[in-house]
């Protein structure tokens, strides 16, 4: 059980270091992310991220203790060397790569339809012709959908659009960073903070 | 974190900063070839497939202990012990100590044989000293014996190359501390990321966010690595000198607390495989490894080793009576009752290896290696950073990034090395060979007016992702073999290089090149951070 509850402890601890990370103000003012105006859950985050290690230790399992507090250590630099920009572009490509498969998904209609309605008028064909006579050689080539009907082309506008939007906000944060930054001296370790 | 003034810090970062750079590629080397040395077994099965069978020793082994312990010189059954190699073979040496000629050490002089696990017929064996055997021996082990040797002693003969890794591994205990001292608002900056990607603070951001979560594994790493290179090269030799005249021998068997057989009436073992079952019952486990002192009198003991049980992190080992296998008790590591010292000695081994727990315990640890090599490199990356007005530093930068890319593509070409020779060469002395030359051209892909990054990466992908392919056409174990055997680490090491080298051939930045105008600060104010006088 140690491999299992190892990974369901880190993802736990994960989800909590990335919501400090998210929310850490020093890692916000340093990006010139707006100050957070929602109540910042702290001590929430801090048992989440520290009571799954508590939790292996009451099962007893040290090899999973030694394990998670290894590899925590990992994981939180891992999450925190992920700065809201990688964030931002990992955002942007994910809505790409998902506006992409949209539209592979719609482009892949058609035949998916075509290939449904062969099997459908193959079934239908030989219900009327009786199954016990139909061959392979017998099978009519069936007549494939020759006009596209409304429903894909709907699909395979809202795709496109999704993968505009994407590109739009791949270019957004750029632009706005490049004006709005410079300006604001930022958390230096020695006087800030 | 700790308040200092100014001229302190500067003090603390000049120890930091030339420590880490002198000593920055040598701690690199040990630190990467660690962490690849953490799978050192599941390379060995990798690279010469053979059939593995379950872990530990399962099989019958009394009738063929029996048949070659009757045709063995009576002075080798002093001390025997049996394990299992990773080619599913059993090891069964048998052997006594005595001064080798060609080293004037005492080695351990008899015979060794691999067993076949299925009949217990003798594959291969050998008569002589243990070193010279273990030289005759090395052909297939040669690739994960090579990254092991060069991880515990950079390929330096004894005892010096252990010295060094002892030093290396107190520099980076000492770099760890400094850096701790240095760094007034660890807590603080422990979610700062980098902010752009060229600008010197941006190398500080990465080099001290790594290091802050590193910190704690990496100090430990550090000295479990230092107290065994040291306890190997001086600790015992010293001790053997001053309270066992220098007898080496003797003094391990009074620490790890072997006996020699009180009674030496001739009487035959008990069935050995009826210990292995009844030892096996107790821990749970079947052991990884059995110790025989005394073979064929009175006085006999049986010692099984177990490896950790699910969830534990130290092995079992318990003792029986070899003339009428009765149960002595459970010993310690060190000596014969348990002790605190003997429990802190037992705790290095798991926790520098981080083989406790299986491949899980493995890649955490994999993944503590890999963090600490990217802080050895970022720290060095920096330092220079800050002097690249000098040509000599520039000149030293070029070398970092050789050496950052050099290392790993030296070490693939110390296995396609390895994969050449093994069907009719000499791997043992090959694979090293192939080691010196990949790293030898190394060197020449980083010559060039150029940055060599670029050019590093595609040679280390396409070479990844020719490795499998080299394996394959030598005759190493194919898919469906390993398969068929149970051998998950042949498909998951190649499926490994061929993603690595995929991801580094066609993503060579999964985030993008971003300039990082972004966040216009000025590089000095990189070195004031940490050069501040304390608040």
């Amino acid at each position: 059980m140690t491999g299992p509850l190892t990974i369901l402890a880190l993802i736990l601890s994960g989800i909590g270091l990335a919501y400090l990370a998210v929310t850490d103000p020093k890692r916000r003012r340093a990006f010139a992310q707006p100050v957070l105006e929602r109540r910042r859950w702290k001590l929430v985050a801090r048992l989440l991220v520290f009571l799954p290690g508590f939790g292996l230790a009451f099962l007893g399992d040290v090899a999973a203790v030694i394990i998670w507090l290894g590899a925590i250590t990992v994981l939180g630099w891992g999450i925190a060397a992920l700065s809201p920009l990688h964030i931002d572009a990992l955002k942007s490509k994910s809505r790409e790569a998902a506006g992409n498969y949209a539209m592979r998904l719609a482009g892949l209609a058609t035949p998916l339809r075509a290939a449904a309605g062969v099997v459908l008028g193959s079934l239908s064909w030989a219900l009327s012709k009786g199954v016990e006579r139909v061959t392979p050689g017998q099978v009519p080539v069936l007549v494939l959908p020759s006009r596209r009907g409304d429903s894909a082309r709907i699909a395979e506008l809202e795709a496109r659009v999704v993968a505009l939007e994407a590109a739009l906000a791949d270019l957004a944060p750029a632009t706005e960073i490049a004006v709005e930054m410079p300006a604001p001296p930022l958390a230096l370790a020695g006087n800030a903070s | 974190m700790i308040a200092l003034d100014q001229a302190r810090t500067k003090r603390l970062t000049a120890i930091h900063g030339w420590s880490g750079t002198i000593l920055g590629v040598l701690l690199y080397v040990v630190v990467l070839t660690g962490a690849v040395a953490v799978f050192a077994e599941e390379i060995g099965v990798w690279s010469q497939g053979g059939t593995r069978s379950a872990n530990g020793i399962t099989e019958l082994i009394d009738r063929p202990l029996r048949d070659i312990a009757r045709e063995t010189d009576p002075r080798a059954l002093e001390e025997i012990s049996i394990s299992k190699r990773t080619d599913g073979a059993i090891r069964l040496s048998l052997h006594t100590h005595a001064e080798n000629p060609a080293t004037g050490e005492s080695d351990e002089f008899g015979a060794l044989y691999y067993l076949d696990p299925q009949t217990g017929e003798p594959l291969r064996q050998w008569e002589g000293f243990s070193s010279e055997m273990r030289r005759d021996d090395g052909g297939r082990i040669a690739l994960e014996r090579f990254l092991i040797d060069l991880h515990v002693q950079l390929y330096v003969p004894a005892p010096w190359g252990l010295i060094l890794t002892g030093i290396l591994g107190l520099a980076i205990m000492v770099a760890s501390v400094s850096g701790l001292m240095m760094h007034r608002h660890l807590i603080r900056d422990a979610f700062l990321p980098a902010r752009g990607n060229q600008r010197l603070v941006s190398a500080r951001d990465r080099h001290v966010l790594a290091s802050t979560w590193s910190l704690p594994f990496g100090f430990l790493l550090a000295f479990t690595g230092a107290f065994f290179s040291f306890a190997i090269s001086l600790g015992l030799p010293i001790v053997a000198m001053v309270a066992f005249g220098g007898d080496q021998q003797e003094m391990v068997e009074q620490v790890i607390g072997i006996e020699a057989p009180a009674d030496k009436t001739p009487a035959p073992l008990a069935s050995l495989d009826y210990i292995l079952a009844e030892s096996t019952e107790r821990v749970g486990t079947p052991p990884v490894s059995v110790a025989i002192a005394g073979y064929g009198t009175a006085g006999a003991t049986v010692t099984l080793f177990h490896p950790p049980d699910n969830g534990a992190l130290l092995g079992t080992t318990l003792m029986f009576s070899g003339a009428d296998r009765s149960f002595l008790g459970e010993k310690p590591a060190l000596c014969t009752v348990p002790s605190a010292g003997s429990a802190v000695v037992s705790l290095m081994g798991p926790l520098h290896f981080g083989n406790f727990a299986g491949l899980t315990s493995k890649i955490a640890w994999l993944a503590l290696g890999a963090a600490m090599s990217y802080v050895v490199i970022s720290g060095m990356h920096m330092w220079v950073r800050r002097r690249e007005d000098q040509a000599v530093w520039r000149r030293f930068a070029w070398a970092i990034t050789i050496s950052a890319w050099g290392l790993p593509l030296a070490m693939l070409g110390s296995a396609a090395a390895f994969f050449l020779t093994l069907p009719a060469g000499d791997p043992t002395f090959w694979t090293p060979m192939g080691f010196l030359i990949a790293a030898i051209a190394a060197i020449f892909v980083g010559l060039g007016p150029q940055d060599p990054s670029d050019r590093f990466r595609v040679v280390f992908a396409v070479s990844c992702l020719a490795l499998p392919l080299l394996r394959h056409l030598t005759g190493g174990t194919a898919w469906s073999d390993a398969l068929a055997g149970g051998q998950v680490e042949v498909i998951s090491i190649d499926l490994l290089l061929l993603a690595l080298g995929a991801v580094l051939l066609w993503q060579p930045n999964p985030f993008g090149r971003r300039e990082d105008g972004e966040h216009r600060r000025s590089d000095q104010r990189g070195d004031e951070i940490v050069l501040e006088p304390a608040e």
